[in-house]
């Protein structure tokens, strides 16, 4: 049985209690326990000089809304808040990502071209159900990823030995948070928080880069006359050597039944063969994060990844309580896709909102690094 | 080039328009069913979404626009004028091949055809709203250019397309073209980011195109 990533906390944390019980006292046999923490606030930074750490506030997340917040943080003041030298590149080991329940995702960007989500305007930049530049993805469609997750609780990855994700002090990373307190998900306490750790290792023993994938599949609907739809594409690699995917994880929202990841030759227009599938996720409110040392995939040269999102249209009506109905996504439709009534079908459309759109997005990692990749 | 194959079994008795409430089952919630002849082979002509959203055929050799989707990077929206198969349910797979290297960009989806009452249906028609139509076209990504070493613009590259229905009836047609950018308010942008040896994330601020 996989348990959430919150519960293992717990689990561990009544373990440590025994221990102390069972001993009567701590004796200096008993070794220390790392309790995983459960909480952002419970999330130690790295020591001194030995990384940095990101923290959102604790924000409300009403009953009823949706809220993605676009958090930025410079790179060279995270270094010199923690004792590192602000002139040189971070070199990214292990990342320790912590959520508060009720988080649809967290992604974390490099910050390069600037449409209308500028990190000027200030941090953060809060946008609710669908509206505001927090939730246009266009505005982040040429900044790399750097991590993500969407599991609440505790996310704890060491990369493989001698790989990291070079981050230069120059940069600007882009920490955005969505929280969905709606029908279809919701936020426990109301409160809404992350917190993430990026560990360093040492430069001299870095003998690889890693590089990311951030694929999506736009233009995606699920539709009553249309309700069972599979959607697949490809995403190169451009590698002249083999590589190795050692991270992946897929999201899409309450319609999606099935999402595969396949290795890919980079030339064949059909499904790989079930061998060269190396991820799956049948359940989308806490799609599985795979990654090393369980997941090593290679990859042919000039190979790469071919994606599936697979789909059941549900009534809205029943699927949100009738706070969203047919009504509620064909006004969605003609008035963002300019739908007219009669090809209007009671569509989930491409989008953010969990509870009327639709996405089909795949987050992969891989060493050694060619490009960091996006594929739309 | 065509490839196609039909399913032995339903040449002689696949039902009309699937199944349905006159079968007893739950009601279609497709309306098109099926197109043309259930024993002709299936076959299909090709049609582009043009920058200026109307929906032309596209045959060999011509030119075809590149434009900007909801998400960034650029397009090539590929669709179908088919007849002979069920036209509820069809999987769609587009791709562009680069002719040096082999290598292609794919999309696949599952659409309904829109019946136009002469044995054919389409992926989009001049009525169809472009916004909505796009979900019925293949959207081969071909921009950020991260996968082709040359200028997607303005080189010749492989377009194939497979549609294939409920019953297993499918057809592979090839062609070439030229791909362009297709949208002159977005032209430096689409120069930058589909030009041979594009770097993710790299400065398009002065176009960055040749």
């Amino acid at each position: 049985m996989k348990l959430r990533a919150g519960t293992r906390g717990v689990i561990t944390l009544i373990l440590v209690c025994l221990a102390w019980i069972g001993c009567g006292s701590p004796s200096k046999n008993v070794p220390p326990t790392v309790v995983e923490p459960t909480d952002p606030s419970q999330l130690t930074p790295p020591p001194s000089g030995g990384g940095v750490q990101m923290m959102t506030d604790a924000f409300t997340v009403p009953a009823g809304e949706e809220l993605q917040a676009c958090y930025f943080f410079k790179v060279s003041d995270l270094l010199q808040a923690n004792g590192m030298d602000p002139t040189q590149p971070l070199e990214l080991h292990r990342i320790q990502v912590v959520q508060k329940p009720g988080s649809h995702h967290m992604n974390l960007f490099r910050v390069r071209t600037i449409v209308n989500l500028d990190p000027a305007s200030g941090s953060p930049q809060v946008g609710i159900d669908g509206m505001g530049q927090c939730f246009v993805s266009s505005n982040w469609a040429d900044w790399p990823l750097v991590a993500n997750t969407q599991i609440e609780g505790d996310e704890d990855w060491s990369y493989p030995d001698g790989v990291a994700n070079e981050i230069d002090p120059s940069e600007t990373l882009m920490l955005q948070t969505h929280y969905v307190n709606a029908a279809t998900q919701g936020t426990p306490d109301g409160v809404g928080q992350v917190g993430i750790d990026l560990y360093s290792m040492d430069p001299t023993t870095v003998q690889y880069q890693m590089g990311t994938i951030f694929a999506t599949n736009q233009s995606i609907r699920i539709c009553e006359g249309n309700p069972t739809p599979t959607y697949s594409a490809s995403c190169q690699i451009n590698s002249p050597s083999p590589v190795t995917i050692v991270g992946a994880n897929g999201h899409f929202h309450s319609r999606g039944t099935e999402f595969d990841m396949y290795t890919w030759d980079g030339m064949s227009t059909t499904t790989p063969p079930e061998s060269d599938r190396f991820y799956q996720s049948l359940t989308w409110a806490e799609p599985p994060m795979l990654h090393s040392p369980q997941l090593e995939q290679a990859v042919p040269a000039n190979g790469g990844v071919w994606y599936t999102c697979s789909y059941q249209w549900d009534d809205p009506d029943t699927a949100t309580n009738a706070v969203d109905t047919c009504a509620t996504l064909n006004t969605i439709d003609a008035n963002k896709y300019m739908t007219p009534p009669a090809q209007q079908d009671c569509c989930y459309t491409f989008g953010s909102q969990v509870d009327v759109n639709e996405h089909c997005n795949a987050f992969i990692y891989y060493y050694p690094k060619q490009d960091n990749v996006n594929c739309f | 080039m065509a490839v196609f194959t039909v399913p032995a079994a339903l040449t002689a008795c696949s039902p009309a328009g699937g199944s349905g409430a006159d079968d007893g089952g739950p009601p279609e919630p497709c309306p098109v069913g099926f197109l043309g002849d259930e024993a002709g082979a299936p076959d299909f002509d090709m049609q582009v979404l043009e920058a200026d959203e109307t929906v032309a055929a596209l045959n060999d050799g011509d030119s075809v626009p590149m434009i900007l989707p909801p998400q960034g990077g650029r397009v090539i929206f590929v669709g179908v004028r088919a007849t002979n198969v069920d036209g509820c349910g069809l999987q769609l797979t587009g791709a562009l091949r680069d002719l040096t290297t082999n290598e292609v960009r794919v999309d696949s989806r599952t659409v309904n055809l829109i019946d136009t009452g002469d044995g054919y249906g389409v992926s989009g028609t001049p009525d169809t709203a472009a916004s909505t139509a796009i979900a019925s076209f293949s959207n081969i990504p071909v921009c950020p250019n991260e996968w082709s070493p040359t200028n997607i613009y303005g080189t010749l590259y492989g377009v194939e397309v497979t549609i294939q229905d409920r019953e297993g009836r499918s057809l592979t047609k090839k062609i070439q073209v030229t791909p362009e950018c297709g949208q002159p308010q977005y032209l430096a942008q689409c120069l930058c980011i589909c030009k041979g040896g594009y770097v993710l994330g790299e400065s398009c601020a002065d176009g960055g195109g040749e």
